[in-house]
């Protein structure tokens, strides 16, 4: 009889020592895994949901090239880009890009070159004061590169392009910079086409742009 | 070698294109006398289309950009012009023609986005209108080097202007039409009657406010607008000419009176100019 009282009770013991097992000791853990399951969730999502960027004017750079007197290439940026993109990296055609350059932004770092920049000469920056893209159509092109095309308006002129945009990565960067997203695209055109032909041959008629575009999720 | 041409062709195209069809018309016109009227009405203004287009290329229609009007509105001041020279017209429709020409340039040179859209458009076509009864007037009864002399320097004037505050292309064009008007000076040197008239002013006063003013609206220098002021008031110089003491001088010595004062008041604004164009970046080596 003894005995079976102690096998009953060992029995029971260990069937709530089992249970207690299974049962949740510490809320907090279970808070602090159900957590990171949600930023599992929340990462695989990225990448199936399409998700709208706002470009940061800080972290984003337009910068470009053209040759001088034919010996060589100078630079010159824009300070203010603006605009969105969206993001959906299992599904590209659902991808938008939709970027503004302030072309009074115009800095080549020597003040007289920037106002004839932007005068009737080049740029015109007063009748039209921005350069834009907006995409039609984007599909994957390989690991992290995507072809967009779409329509670049410059100099009053809109003519359709097709760049390779190089996707260069996504994260959450916490709280102070949120979820970024970033893409960078090096593309060159012809000024002529867009009715900038002043001084050519002193200035070469490509011009290449580059741009380094990040944006924050919204 | 072709790289110099190109570059060659840059800079002294726009100047010698201009100044050989303006010439040449003079001549023709001249030769054939009282029938060449309407033709001398059209030098300045086919020199001027002639350096336009090497500067720029061959028109669009409409103009992609405001300051292209200047080939349409200088077409059309050539036909007001051709209108005084075939026979006078009355003082109204004179006018009449004047402000239309004005109004029209005030519409169409001034940005859609400029700020204060309607000072802008009406102070364009208000300094226009003045521009051009005042020169109607004054040159009504003159002809020849002591029209177009000081309005050659006062263009001199004005393309330097321009060119300081930043606008190589319009100063081109203001240089073409000084060319021009150095051609019409030649001609009238080598034959005072075949030079310019009042039905050239018509074409001078678009290009003058429509330079100045494209110059100054689409300028991201710190030239101020009274420089662009002066230098289109320059060409008013023209009354000390009108005046019976500058007269008694007569011929080539009242030219040179009108001239010389042209270009002080011309070089005034050219200083204010340059001091803009120093304060932008004293050490700036570009251009």
């Amino acid at each position: 009889m003894k005995i079976r009282v102690v096998l009953v009770s060992l029995l029971a013991g260990a069937t709530v020592a089992g249970l207690a097992a299974f049962s949740p000791a510490d809320p907090q853990t279970t808070n602090t895994q159900t957590t990171n399951t949600q930023t599992t969730n929340t990462q695989a999502t990225n990448t199936q949901a399409t998700e709208t960027y706002k470009v940061d004017p800080v972290h984003t750079t337009a910068i470009f090239r053209i040759k001088h007197l034919g010996v060589t290439y100078f630079y010159g940026r824009f300070n203010e880009t603006t605009g969105s993109f969206t993001l959906n990296t299992n599904n590209p055609s659902e991808m938008f890009f939709d970027v503004q350059i302030k072309t009074q932004s115009l800095d080549t770092n020597a003040t007289r070159r920037n106002n004839h920049l932007k005068s009737p000469d080049f740029f015109n920056a007063k009748q039209f004061p921005t350069i834009s893209f907006k995409s039609k159509s984007v599909q994957s092109s390989g690991e992290n590169t995507y072809t967009v095309s779409g329509d670049m308006t410059l100099h009053g002129v809109t003519k359709p392009i097709t760049v390779q945009m190089e996707f260069v990565g996504q994260g959450d960067k916490g709280a102070r910079f949120g979820y970024r997203a970033g893409f960078d695209v090096t593309f060159t055109i012809k000024r002529s086409d867009y009715g900038m032909n002043y001084m050519q041959g002193m200035l070469g008629d490509e011009v290449t742009i580059m741009v380094g575009l990040e944006g924050a999720r919204q | 070698m072709a790289e110099r041409l190109r570059m060659l062709n840059t800079i002294v195209l726009p100047v010698v294109a201009p100044m050989l069809v303006c010439g040449a018309v003079l001549i023709i016109a001249w030769r054939l006398r009282d029938r060449g009227r309407l033709i001398r009405a059209t030098a300045l203004g086919l020199g001027y289309l002639s350096c336009h287009i090497i500067v720029d290329g061959w028109p669009a229609f409409p103009p992609h950009e405001t300051w292209q009007w200047l080939f349409a509105l200088v077409v059309g001041a050539m036909v007001i012009g051709g209108l005084d020279a075939v026979g006078r017209q009355p003082l109204i429709l004179r006018v009449i023609g004047a402000a239309v020409l004005a109004g029209t340039s005030g519409w169409l040179i001034v940005l859609a986005n400029q700020e204060h859209l309607w000072i802008h458009r009406t102070t364009v076509a208000a300094l226009l209108l003045l521009w051009l009864l005042t020169m109607q007037l004054i040159t009504s009864r003159s002809r020849g080097a002591s029209v177009s002399m000081p309005l050659c320097v006062a263009f001199v004037g004005v393309s330097l202007v321009l060119v300081l505050s930043g606008n190589a292309k319009l100063a081109q064009l203001a240089g073409g039409a000084a060319a021009c008007l150095g051609a019409a000076t030649l001609v009238a040197w080598w034959r005072a009657p075949a030079g310019f008239g009042c039905e050239s002013i018509a074409v001078a006063g678009v290009l003058t406010i429509g330079l100045a003013y494209s110059g100054y609206s689409l300028s991201f220098s710190n030239v101020p607008a009274w420089a662009y002021l002066v230098a289109v008031a320059a060409p008013l110089a023209v009354w000390i000419g009108a005046l019976p003491q500058s007269r008694k001088l007569g011929g080539w010595k009242a030219v040179t009176l009108t001239t010389l004062i042209t270009l002080v008041i011309s070089g005034i604004a050219v200083v204010r100019a340059y001091i803009a164009w120093r304060a932008d970046s004293a050490n700036d080596p570009y251009l």
